[in-house]
């Protein structure tokens, strides 16, 4: 079992550094699952019957210079487990402009771990070397039917959402109101992000979003509507920092809300699945 | 003593005292006809801020002539730091702010400072003086290392060590600093992150090294003197010897102010095992220091304690003198325990406390709180995981009295004089 990669270019480690703050955002611990092509991020949503709750697909070629891997099974692939924050906070020098290259490689140090290697740019003229060892958890192949590709299920509703800057904004208000947030889209193009205590009702309409697909879409004041934890969905709008162009808005009716980004170079999906009212 | 500071230094005078809040509750305030010295340190004693303003730094700084005929002593005096603080963080600080006056009268209650504000208004503030005394600290530290940085560079080093990491191994060989989580902490290592990093002679301005050194040391309490030394754009010198032995970070401003801290260190590989043995080596220490015999009861106990215990050659060598306090202790010290004590056994323990009886007086205050000699008999609590709160330093250089463990009355373990005075355990046997 091999792991090393390594990244070069300023915007690809910004970029990486993002989606793993994001990651960190959501949930503690992340599954990061190697195949020759592609890298994927997936989280368990640990309350719910081990569902996925995020899953993130990144493409190797155009994040990696290089990348090299070797598996132990046939299909080639490496999975293992590791604290997310940890990985984030090693990251952090991403941010700033001196770091030259960003390896990562599994090794065997003490315990399984995964080692980020930052070379920096010192402003005296010599670099500097820092090595972060990330404690992992290698999942043996018999584990690994969990980790695989969710099976999307069949929309009612998809829409464009608003700007992802304005509706944090608002979700974070209404975060103080109550604890539950009622998500409805209906096939004119129309949101309606809800919350209500005792003695307030809130609501706040978005229209003439872009649809992607509906169900039915002869009759349009059908209203397809998700309750969700208003925490966890504030929490996934802190992805503002990607600088997406877009991100849609699913809906099944009253089991699952479903946001994804789709962007060339990766894939996110996070559900968010509903609760009883 | 009276002293007026124009307003460009008053923000480095707020941004010193800030500083220094990090690290203690008392200041320490010590003028002497050239200079001002402001100093504090922890409750453990494991660090010493020591901050010096020379009289340029003050538009005006004189003694009166009450001063001059006291004895310089009576102007030293104590205060509470966050008191200090809460003056100079008002918003106002910035703007209309002209100058502030201090002014320190011999043997008063209060320390009068006064902010003036160019619209005339005048803010006068009286600090109670918490006690006339002073810290005495040993500053001849021996320093074989000295190394020369750039604050911004070490700054930014340490910002890839994560918030909460509070110990950190320092490497230094004649090519390379290496900088490292340390290893040896209470929690499992296994799953923790761990960073190191590599920093190359060249980054140094001074890099004299004698031989190759590992020593550990408190990146917490050092944090903030690195912000202020960012801040100010001021070379960081460090000098240290060997492990266990004290080493200081010190920073200097041309004449006009001067910083020190002075941290204790360990030895890399001194700890071994989790807390508990930690824990039981300091009260070993601190059994030994008050009574013989209950060292002896302890040892067969815990077979650990010995092998640990010869590691621990970590002497708290930031000294605190409570003057007042001095000569009682030797009073209650037993004289004729001594030599059959250092006799008796040439481990560091032994060592460790004489030196603590000969140089350091960690008793000292302790025996303040035990004028009649009342005997205390303590019983570690086993069970008691206070203790892994704190960092190792901090750990092993507790205070004997500080150590946050209950104590259970259990005749027949031997006297002990140590007693809690900083009313962590409130004992009532």
């Amino acid at each position: 079992m091999k792991f090393r990669g390594k990244i070069i270019d300023p915007h690809c480690m910004k970029q990486f550094y993002s989606i793993v703050i994001i990651l960190s955002k959501l949930c503690r611990n992340v599954v990061l699952r190697l195949s020759s092509t592609k890298l994927y991020l997936i989280a368990l949503n640990e309350s719910n019957s081990n569902q996925i709750s995020v899953w993130s697909v990144l493409d190797q070629q155009s994040f990696f210079k290089d990348y090299d891997m070797i598996g132990e099974t046939e299909s080639n692939e490496i999975l293992f487990s590791l604290p997310i924050d940890m990985l984030a906070s090693s990251l952090s020098s991403a941010k700033q402009t001196n770091l030259k290259t960003l390896k990562m490689k599994l090794t065997d140090k003490l315990s399984p771990c995964l080692t980020i290697e930052l070379d920096l740019e010192s402003q005296v003229s010599s670099k500097q070397l820092c090595t972060h060892d990330i404690p992992v958890t290698v999942i043996l192949p018999k584990d690994w039917s969990e980790y695989k590709e969710p099976t999307i299920p069949a929309h009612n509703i998809s829409v464009v959402m608003p700007s992802i800057r304005v509706v944090r904004h608002i979700v974070d208000k209404m975060k103080r109101i109550g604890p539950r947030l009622m998500v409805s889209l209906d096939a004119s193009g129309k949101m309606v992000l809800g919350v209500s205590n005792l003695s307030a009702t809130v609501d706040t309409h978005f229209i003439d979003l872009e649809i992607v697909s509906v169900q039915n879409s002869t009759d349009k004041e059908n209203k397809y509507s998700t309750i969700v934890d208003i925490k966890k969905f504030s929490q996934f709008l802190n992805c503002e920092t990607l600088n997406l162009s877009k991100i849609l808005c699913h809906v099944v009716e009253g089991l699952l809300l479903h946001c994804s980004i789709e962007e060339d170079e990766y894939v996110l999906h996070y559900f968010l699945s509903g609760i009883d009212d | 003593m009276k002293c007026v500071i124009p307003r460009q230094n008053l923000k480095i005078l707020s941004r010193a005292l800030n500083t220094m809040c990090r690290i203690g509750e008392d200041l320490y305030i010590e003028p002497n006809p050239s200079q001002l010295v402001m100093h504090t340190t922890n409750s453990w004693h494991t660090v010493y801020a020591w901050f010096t303003f020379d009289s340029s730094f003050f538009s005006s700084y004189y003694f009166t002539e009450d001063d001059e005929q006291n004895s310089e002593n009576s102007l030293k005096c104590k205060i509470s730091l966050k008191s200090c603080i809460t003056i100079f963080k008002s918003p106002h600080l910035s703007r209309c702010l002209e100058s502030c006056h201090m002014e320190i009268k011999s043997n008063a209650d209060t320390i009068t400072i006064q902010l003036r504000y160019s619209n005339f208004c005048v803010k006068t503030h009286l600090i109670p003086v918490l006690e006339y005394s002073a810290l005495q600290v040993n500053q001849n530290v021996d320093t074989s290392h000295v190394l020369c940085i750039d604050s911004k560079v070490l700054f930014a080093a340490v910002k890839h060590f994560q918030n909460s990491e509070n110990d950190i191994t320092l490497i230094v060989t004649a090519a390379k600093v290496i900088l490292k989580t340390h290893s040896e902490s209470c929690r499992d290592i296994r799953q923790m992150l761990r960073t190191e990093l590599n920093l190359q002679s060249s980054e140094f301005d001074v890099y004299d090294v004698g031989e190759d050194c590992t020593l550990t040391f408190s990146l917490k309490e050092i944090r903030p003197l690195l912000a202020f030394a960012e801040h100010m754009t001021l070379p960081v010198i460090i000098r240290f010897s060997s492990p266990g032995m004290p080493m200081i970070f010190g920073l200097k401003n041309g004449l006009t102010f001067e910083s020190q801290y002075i941290l204790s260190t360990m030895n890399e590989n001194a700890l071994s095992g989790d807390a508990y043995s930690i824990r039981l080596n300091i009260n070993a220490i601190e059994n030994t220091q008050s009574s013989n015999g209950l060292s002896e009861n302890l040892l067969p106990n815990t077979n650990r304690t010995q092998i640990a215990s010869s590691n621990l050659r970590t002497p708290m060598r930031v000294q605190v003198e409570y003057p007042d306090s001095i000569s009682r202790k030797r009073k209650h010290q037993p004289t004729n325990q001594q030599p059959s004590k250092i006799a008796n056994s040439t481990s560091v323990i032994e060592q460790f406390r004489e030196e603590c009886i000969e140089e350091d007086i960690l008793l000292s205050q302790v025996a303040d709180f035990h004028v009649n000699n009342e005997a205390i008999t303590r019983n570690v609590n086993k069970t008691s995981n206070l203790t892994q709160e704190f960092s190792d330093t901090a750990l092993v250089f507790a205070r004997c009295h500080s150590l946050p463990i209950r104590n259970s009355p259990s005749k027949g373990k031997g006297k002990v004089l140590v007693y809690d005075s900083d009313g962590l355990v409130d004992d009532s046997d």
